[in-house]
């Protein structure tokens, strides 16, 4: 498994759930946006029902439940983020639920928990934490007892013989 | 290392590498919860203090690790990260470990054969169950070289069930929870 290591590229596969759809070119809608702008600092809590993009400072929270918010590359948010569909290109310290999406873009910062049916980092996004991708249900799966991918004996032998001279 | 997983099962995965966007990608066809820890992140885990505390070590480890007391780990894909620890960080390292893994946990990650580093230091994303995409740290850290019986005895919370040799005199290491 794994044995096939490609260099510093693009990822091949594409997940279907993951990609655009048709008349979907553009995860945020065309709702009316608020901007808090690059010299803007808040300390507290945002509510509302506009979309929002975040190129100053905020520390608190971010609640827009039917609107989509972006921290812009200038953003530095502290705070916790729920909205719609949420994109990041700047930096965010906080827990993030987007009930649609989240996307942290290749200049984007996160150290924080995901919680969203759709995430995607891009290539160059740096993210520290959890995600989950399915906010909806904890039931847990019983871990498998099949053994790993599915090997040849010829590949056991060979891993046998590396164990023996590796030790 | 994912078979047996059926595409929509509720599983729990720690990478110790930071977030990235293969492993992220591939992970979306289960109902995945996935942990980057991004161990080298941590100033001090990755240059430890000569006169630091293993208590303190502990709890930096716990914190970069950022998992839930209760959390129960499917998988654990370790990569090069034992090799980037000192023998005493890689033992703490399974202690912080210990309680969230299972018997059933599995755990991936690269051994050498002999005791030399590889050429690269890497992070590294899982693109599809055959292949990896391999991605230059942003830092070489030092590279320990642990063999695989040191990591026997230092790792205990997850055992090495298989090695597979790989061209370089890498190994690559299935562990399994015990």
């Amino acid at each position: 498994m794994f044995d096939k290591r490609k260099g510093n590229t693009e990822p091949e596969v594409t997940n279907p759930a993951q990609a655009a759809s048709p008349g979907e070119s553009s995860s945020f809608n065309t709702r009316s946006t608020a901007m808090i702008g690059k010299t803007i600092v808040v300390k507290g809590n945002i509510t509302g029902d506009e979309n929002l993009v975040v190129e100053g400072s905020v520390d608190g929270t971010i609640d827009l439940p039917n609107n989509d918010l972006t921290v812009g590359e200038s953003g530095q948010v502290t705070a916790d983020l729920k909205a719609k569909v949420i994109k990041v290109d700047g930096q965010v310290t906080g827990d993030i639920q987007g009930a649609e999406k989240v996307v942290v873009s290749k200049s984007g910062r996160v150290q924080g928990n995901i919680t969203s049916p759709r995430v995607t980092l891009e290539d160059g996004a740096k993210f520290r934490g959890s995600i989950d991708m399915d906010p909806g249900d904890s039931r847990a799966t019983s871990t498998p007892t099949k053994s790993s991918a599915g090997r040849s004996g010829a590949d056991d032998s060979k891993a046998a013989a590396a164990k023996q001279e590796a030790s | 290392m994912f078979a047996g997983f059926e595409e929509g099962d509720r599983i729990t995965v720690l990478d110790l590498g930071p977030g990235n966007a293969e492993t992220l990608r591939f992970l979306s066809r289960f109902r995945a919860r996935v942990y980057f820890a991004d161990l080298l992140d941590h100033p001090v885990l990755r240059e430890p203090p000569e006169d630091i505390d293993p208590g303190d070590l502990a709890t930096a480890l716990s914190q970069q690790l950022g998992l839930p007391g209760d959390t129960r780990l499917d998988v654990c894909l370790i990569w090069d990260y034992l090799h980037y620890l000192d023998l005493p960080l890689v033992e703490i390292l399974s202690s912080v470990l210990r309680p969230l893994l299972a018997k059933g946990t599995r755990g991936y990650g690269f051994g050498t054969l002999h005791g030399k580093p590889p050429q690269d230091s890497n992070h590294y994303g899982i693109t599809d169950l055959e292949t990896l995409a391999a991605h230059p740290l942003d830092t070489q850290p030092r590279y320990f070289a642990h063999s695989q019986q040191r990591l026997g005895e230092h790792f205990p919370a997850l055992q090495i069930a298989r090695a597979t040799l790989l061209r370089e005199g890498r190994l690559e290491l299935f562990f399994e929870g015990v």
